[in-house]
Parts: structure tokens; sequence; C-alpha cells
């Protein structure tokens, strides 16, 4: 297991980004290199985001869209990881459903769009039906292998004190489950978060960042476009930054036990 | 000594055909599947395209606005594409060339539900219907909305995509939908007689163009030229062979021939160009920039820049109307 | 204390690990365990503390003993929680059995009291050295107060200066906590230094070779082992090793 990267310094993490900026604009805005349908330039872009946050729709779009996630998210992070912990300490039963669970794990996402429409419709509930299904998925597989795979002489060392299963569980398994939980965790982050957005361009809702980014795909607004994707950008960043923070402080021992 | 000169004359004959190859033009053609395509389907299953010494490779989409950025990207040469996306593009730097108009009909209609109280168009004020954004859907829908004295204000418009919109009809949670063939047909077969199909083409008639791309145009007038005409005897045969035309394309985009009679006696195939192209798109400009707010305040493009009549002048000039 | 009676282990349909295991365990003995690697000591072991079954045979005086054996095992690392402080680590037997929060913290009051352990117990594991940890590991064992205390090769992971430290420590343990020992080693020399006396195992299928009894008497020192008394017992002990060895050791 290797350990989790440390942060860089502020300034190194900083440049990386105003290199891509200064490239942006020596490229599109100054340079007119590329044409502005495929690269608007930096600061029209900057322009049409500051525009979309003081009309309120940015804010009213990815509310609805970071919903529909938040629900789908933690709905399959919760059932996914539970149902992982105890198909974990059921080998037996796990091998029955191993075949089946990486089936569906193996189904593109994007191949079940279809049947969810039809069995949740085209509100709300489908669009989180679309992020529970490849969450729960992923945190089950990652679940119980962890819960798999955890170090044997540990539970033993708790067997010979007389610890009962359920403490063997509780006082071990859950924590040496947690390392792999957490990888499923981001992985499941970084899906999730490309389902919500193309479940909503696929099927389409009245407010959500998924369809403003179709609609302006559609009408070739591009300069928008660039700004929605820049705001799809950060937050990726910001939650896959939060979760990293979350794991460094839940599973601190990795990489150094 | 068989088995050698069997060889040997093989051998010839493939050399003749790779010959023969070598003499065809090569040109990529993006084709939308629908009925804006009759006239390549027609073009490729006559020879039309051969004949000109053409060697086509087309490339399909579902949509012609897919073919518009295939163009865009310089992944194909030749294109037709729908007035509604070429409109939306005239707010951009680009360089593509319309060549000449082609009618065709997407059969747009209005699709609601009975027993929400939508019996003709001007009932949708206070409903909620839905529409694709940034196509012909729109512009109909606005349209629409003009003729019957009303805007988008007086309605609740919802974007959705075609494959949702029947379901979204039948569970209720709109009251119709404007959209081309064929989901209207399937909202009418899953719900018979609670759904009204209100299809008035003089609502809004969208047309198509023929789009080349600048390096096209520039370094290959020869080929565009070519397929100018294959397009032109393709335009030709639907006009003396009605009938097999319909049969063909029917198969070709796989609807009833009986749905395509329905709407075949409006489409004008014939390839023509006139300045009123312009102001055609202008006037779609302008409820562009009305109605969405990524195009609020922003001028209406001249599009006229992006007409090139040299190629359709050359070939049938009697077809340009300056 | 304890017997092991013609102790028997096979896995599976054919794989005998234990032939023929017999030996006893007097109380407040110390008994060292010498046998080549895979031979079933730790399988032994296991079937003491009742976490592995016998396929014949029995081990008289196994049940009484039930809840007070402590055991300190081989790799302190995989065995001790990163998770937790050396502290929780300590008290987690305690924890298991229910006791309350100031029980617990008496008896490690208690144990650190007496074993005096130089570094502050309340790091993480994993910021120890592996002397450390595997202090934690001892202590761990003892804060139950056991009356058998079995160490499963506790110090191949250690450098020779902690080995040679904790090898006292452990015979001071014993002594002064009154417990019975069974100590499991590789090291020949370490088998006689800490045991009363040393059971020879053979290769698989395992059966006790010999008994050496190691009549010299406590406290011992490290000058021990430049005694000629020293000498002889170790010569005693490679011919029984040469014995049981087989084809693995080159007698000449």
């Amino acid at each position: 297991m290797t350990a989790i990267p440390s942060t860089p310094s502020r300034a190194t993490f900083l440049l990386g980004f105003l290199l891509l900026a200064a490239a942006w604009i020596l490229v599109a805005d100054i340079g007119g290199l590329v044409n502005a349908i495929l690269l608007p330039p930096l600061v029209d872009v900057l322009k049409r985001l500051g525009e979309l946050i003081l009309n309120g729709s940015l804010a009213r779009d990815l509310g609805a869209t970071m919903m529909r996630w938040a629900y789908g998210f933690t709905l399959g992070v919760t059932a996914g990881t539970l149902a992982g912990l105890f198909l974990g300490v059921m080998p037996r039963i796990y091998r029955i459903f191993e075949g089946v669970i990486e089936f569906f794990r193996a189904l593109p996402g994007t191949a079940i769009f279809p049947l969810f429409l039809i069995l949740f419709g085209i509100g709300d509930a489908s669009k989180i039906a679309l992020v529970f299904l490849p969450t729960f998925l992923l945190m089950l597989v990652n679940a119980s292998y962890g819960v798999l795979h955890a170090t044997p002489e540990r539970r033993r060392a708790l067997q010979a004190f007389g610890a009962t299963p359920w403490q063997v569980f509780r006082h071990v398994v859950v924590f040496e489950a947690l390392p792999q939980i957490f990888i499923g965790l981001r992985l499941a982050l970084s899906l999730s978060l490309i389902v919500i957005v193309v479940s909503e361009m696929f099927i389409g809702t009245e407010v959500g960042i998924g369809q403003r980014i179709y609609d302006s795909y559609l009408t070739t607004a591009v300069t928008t476009l660039y700004a929605y994707l820049l705001v799809m950008g950060c937050l990726g960043y910001a939650l896959n930054k939060a979760c990293m923070m979350l794991e460094r402080r839940c599973v601190f021992w990795v990489g150094r036990a | 000594m068989r088995t050698l000169s069997a060889a040997l004359i093989a051998a010839m004959f493939f050399a003749t055909l790779g010959a023969h190859a070598a003499e065809m033009e090569k040109v990529r053609f993006c084709r939308a599947t629908g009925q804006i395509s009759s006239l390549p389907y027609i073009a490729e299953d006559q020879g039309f395209f051969k004949a000109q010494g053409l060697d086509v490779t087309f490339l399909t989409t579902t949509a012609s606005k897919l073919c518009q950025d295939t163009l865009l990207g310089n992944q194909a040469d030749i294109s037709l594409i729908g007035e509604a996306p070429f409109a939306h593009l005239g707010f951009s730097a680009h360089t593509l060339r319309l060549l000449a108009k082609v009618g065709y009909n997407p059969v747009i209609a209005l699709y609601a539900r009975k027993d929400r109280g939508i019996s003709v168009e001007k009932d949708i004020k206070g409903k909620t219907i839905a529409y694709l954004p940034g196509t012909v859907s729109y512009f109909y829908l606005a349209h629409l909305l003009d003729r019957v004295g009303l805007g988008f204000k007086d309605i609740k418009a919802v974007a959705l995509q075609p494959p949702a919109m029947p379901q979204a009809l039948a569970g209720g949670l709109i009251d119709g939908f404007v959209i081309w063939i064929p989901w209207g047909h399937m909202a009418m077969a899953a719900m018979g007689d609670k759904v009204v199909r209100l299809y008035d083409p003089s609502i809004y008639k969208e047309r198509s163009f023929l789009v080349a791309t600048d390096s096209s145009a520039k370094n290959h007038p020869a080929i565009v030229t070519k397929v100018l005409k294959a397009l032109m005897q393709a335009e030709t045969y639907i006009y003396e062979h009605p009938a097999e035309a319909k049969k063909l394309i029917a198969h070709e985009i796989n609807i009833s021939e009986q749905i395509e009679a329905e709407f075949w006696p409006e489409i004008d195939f014939r390839i023509k160009l006139d300045k009123k192209i312009s102001t055609l798109l202008a006037d779609d400009a302008h409820y562009i920039t009305r109605d969405d707010p990524n195009f609020k305040d922003k001028p209406i493009p001249d599009y006229s820049r992006f007409i090139d009549a040299s190629f359709l002048g050359d070939v049938a000039p009697e077809r340009v109307q300056p | 204390m304890i017997s092991f009676n013609h102790v028997r282990r096979v896995f599976g349909k054919n794989c005998v690990i234990l032939d023929d295991v017999h030996f006893n365990v007097e109380e407040k003995s110390f008994v060292t365990l010498f046998g080549p690697n895979g031979c079933g000591k730790t399988t032994l072991m296991n079937m003491l503390c009742g976490t592995d079954h016998l396929t014949a045979g029995r081990i008289d005086g196994a049940e009484a003993l039930q809840g007070q054996i402590g055991f300190v095992f081989q790799d302190y690392r995989r065995t001790l929680l990163p998770w937790r402080s050396g502290a929780d680590n300590i008290l987690l037997p305690l924890q298991l059995r229910g006791f309350s929060a100031d029980a617990q913290r008496q008896r490690l009051d208690d144990l650190v009291r007496r074993l005096q352990p130089d570094f502050d117990l309340k790091q993480k594991i994993y910021t120890l050295s592996g002397g450390q940890a595997q202090m934690v590991s001892l202590m761990r064992a003892l804060i139950i107060q056991p009356r058998l205390l079995i160490l499963d090769e506790p110090f191949s992971a250690l450098d020779y200066a902690r080995t040679l430290s904790f090898r006292q420590l452990v015979m001071d343990i014993a002594r002064d906590f009154g417990l019975t020992v069974l100590f499991i080693s590789h090291d020949l020399e370490e088998a006689l230094y800490l045991g009363d006396k040393v059971v020879f195992l053979t290769q698989k299928p395992t059966r006790v070779a010999e008994i050496l009894p190691v009549p010299i008497p406590r406290p011992r020192q490290l000058t021990l082992f430049g005694s000629s008394d020293f000498a002889a017992l170790k010569l005693r002990a490679l011919e029984i090793f040469g014995r049981c060895a087989g084809d693995v050791l080159p007698l000449r």
C-alpha cells in the first residue's frame, strides 16, 4: 500500500495553473492561433463565468446538480460499503455473487441510461439512480476486497485474546478495510460526477449543469461551454481534495505501519 | 502453368481496378440520418457520385449539428446542414461556406395531451412544453408562440432530449412537446387519442444548406462542383421517379412510407440560392438573441459573408438569384 | 500444568503436520520449543489457545487455561493495530473482556510501573521502533495477568542488542510474575539459554525428537555463553539437532 502523496507547496501548486492560463492566453487571446470555436479567449470565458455567477443561474444549476449527485452518492456509498463489509465477512456468499457483481460493474454506465429512463422516468429519480448504481458497485467491490484481504495475523491475534467474531470485525476488519474503502470512494467520486453531468445531458432537465452544458453545445455557445467546464473542473478538484484530506485523517497509518 | 496464367490475369485485373480507383477523386461527405440527406441517399444509390468520378466516404451522424461540428473539425469536406445549427454558428467566427439551399421537412409538430386542456395551439398558455434548444424544435415553438400572441414567459418551456419526450408526456411531467418525426408518432402510438398532433408547416419551415469547408472550396473546387452536380442529378431523379425515390428514402431513414407520403408534397428538393437566405438566417438570429441568455445583446451576424454563390453559379447560374 | 498427549494434526486429506507430539509443561517452568521452519510450532500453539482444533490426541490443562494465556507473536507489526496507540493496543485484551475504563487504567499503570518502558505509550504504533513495538506486544500479553505466557519467535525481527536485553527481560518477568512460559525459538543457543528444558521437534510429520533438560541455575547471565557447561550442553543439543534435521544439516 503506497502512502498518500504529500501536498505540494502552495507556490508549486499555483505555478502549474498559472502556466496553463498563460499558455491559453498566448494561444487564444493574444496569438489567435486557434479558432475561437475550438478555444475561445480565456478573458471571454472568465467574463462569461462572472456573468453566470452574478445573475444567479450558475448557483441554481450547480445547486440542482449537486443535490441530485449528493443523494445518489451518499446512498451508494452507504449501501455499497455496508453490503461490501457484509459480503467480505461471508466469503462463501461473496463467491456466489462475485460473477454477477463483476458483470454489472463491467456494464458501461451509459448503456444502462435507457433502461433507467424507462424504470425511473425523466425526473430526478433516474439521475439519482444512475449515480447510485456505479457508486454502490464500486464501494461494494472495494469494501469486500478490503475485508477479504485483511491481515489474517491480526484477526488470529484477536481470536487468541478470546475475541468474538463481532469483536474481530469491529476492532480489526473494519479498520483493515478502510484504506481500500477510501480507494473505492475516490473512484466513485470521480465516476459519479461524470455520471450526473452525462445523465442530465442525456435525459434532460430544467435546471442542472449537464443541461446547460448540452444547451451550450447545441447552440454553439462555446464561451459559455468553457465557463461551465471550468466550473466542473474546479468542483471535481475540490471534492477530490476534500476526499483526500478525509482519507489522510481517517487512514493515517497507511504507508507508515 | 495454368495456375501461373490465372495468377497473371488476376494481377492484371486488380491492377486495372487500382488504376481506375486512382482516377476517382476522394471526398468525405458527412450525412445525418434523416430526410435531410435525401439527395445524397439517392445520389449514392443511383451511382451519381461515381459517374462524376468521385470516391465518396460517408460519415454518418444522428444530427446535422454533428455534421457541422465534423466540418468545423475538418474531419469532413462537405455536408447538408440544418438551418437551426447554422444560424447559431453565425455568432461564432467560422469559415464554412454555404453553397446552396435545399428544402427539407423535419415534420415538426406540437404533440400535446388533450386531457390537459390542449386542443389548439393557443391552449398551451400556462402549460409545460418540452423542446430541444438550438434546433428547429426551438424555432418552431418560438414562431408558434408568436402566431398565437404568446411568449416564452406565458409557458413553462423545458429542455428535453427527444427520446425522453414521449415518456415525459405519458408520465404527465409535461403537457406537450415540439419535435420532429418519429418521436411524436411514438407518443401517439403509445397514448392513442389522448394526444393531439398540431401540425402546421406554415408556422416555420426549416431549410437545409449544402455547406463545405473553406479548405475544400479553396483547394479542391472541382471536387465540390462535382458533388453539387451529383446532387442535382439526384434532385432530377426525385422529380422523375418519385415513387422509387420515396421508397428508397423511407428505407434509408427507417420510417414507413405512409408517414413519408404525408410530408413528401411539402418538400422542395430544388437546389438553389437566393439572397433571401441571409435575411431568413438574420431573422433566426433575432429570435436567438431574444430568447437565449447566452446570446443576449450580441449583434445580429451578417450571414451574407458565409454565402458562396460561385459554385452553383458555375453549374446552373439560373438557380442563383442575387 | 499442560500435557500434550500424542497430539496429531492433519490438514486436508493427508497432509500430516503434527504426527505424535507428546510432552509436558510444568507449572512455573520455562519450556523452549526448538524445531525447523514449518514443523508446526505455531499450529501447536494455536491448538493450545483454542484457535485451531486437534485431529487426534489431547492437550490436558488447556481448557482450564482459557482466558489466562498471554501471547507474544513473531511478527508484531502484523499483530499490533497501527490505528491505535501503544497504550490502546496494550489495553485491547481488557476491552474485549469488558473491563471498565478505571480497571483498565489501573492495570496499565501497574504494568508500566513494573516494566518501566522508556517511551511514550500514547504514540501511535507506527511511530515506534521495532524494540518499542515488541515491548508493547509483550505488555499486551501481560495485561491480562496470564498464568501461561507463550512467545512465538518474538525476537526474530530485532537487532542483536535488543534481543539480548529482551531475553533478560522475559526471564525476569517469568520469575517476578510467577509465569509458566512456552518459548518457541529457532536459535539453538537462545533455546538453551532461556529454557529449563528444550523440546526438540523433528521435521514434518513432526514428533518430539528429544527433550533436553537444562539444569543451569537461575538467574542466568550472558557470561553463561562462555562457560564449559554451556558448551557441553550445546554440543549435546547439536547432536540431537543433527538427528532430527536429517539431510538439511551436513554433519561433516
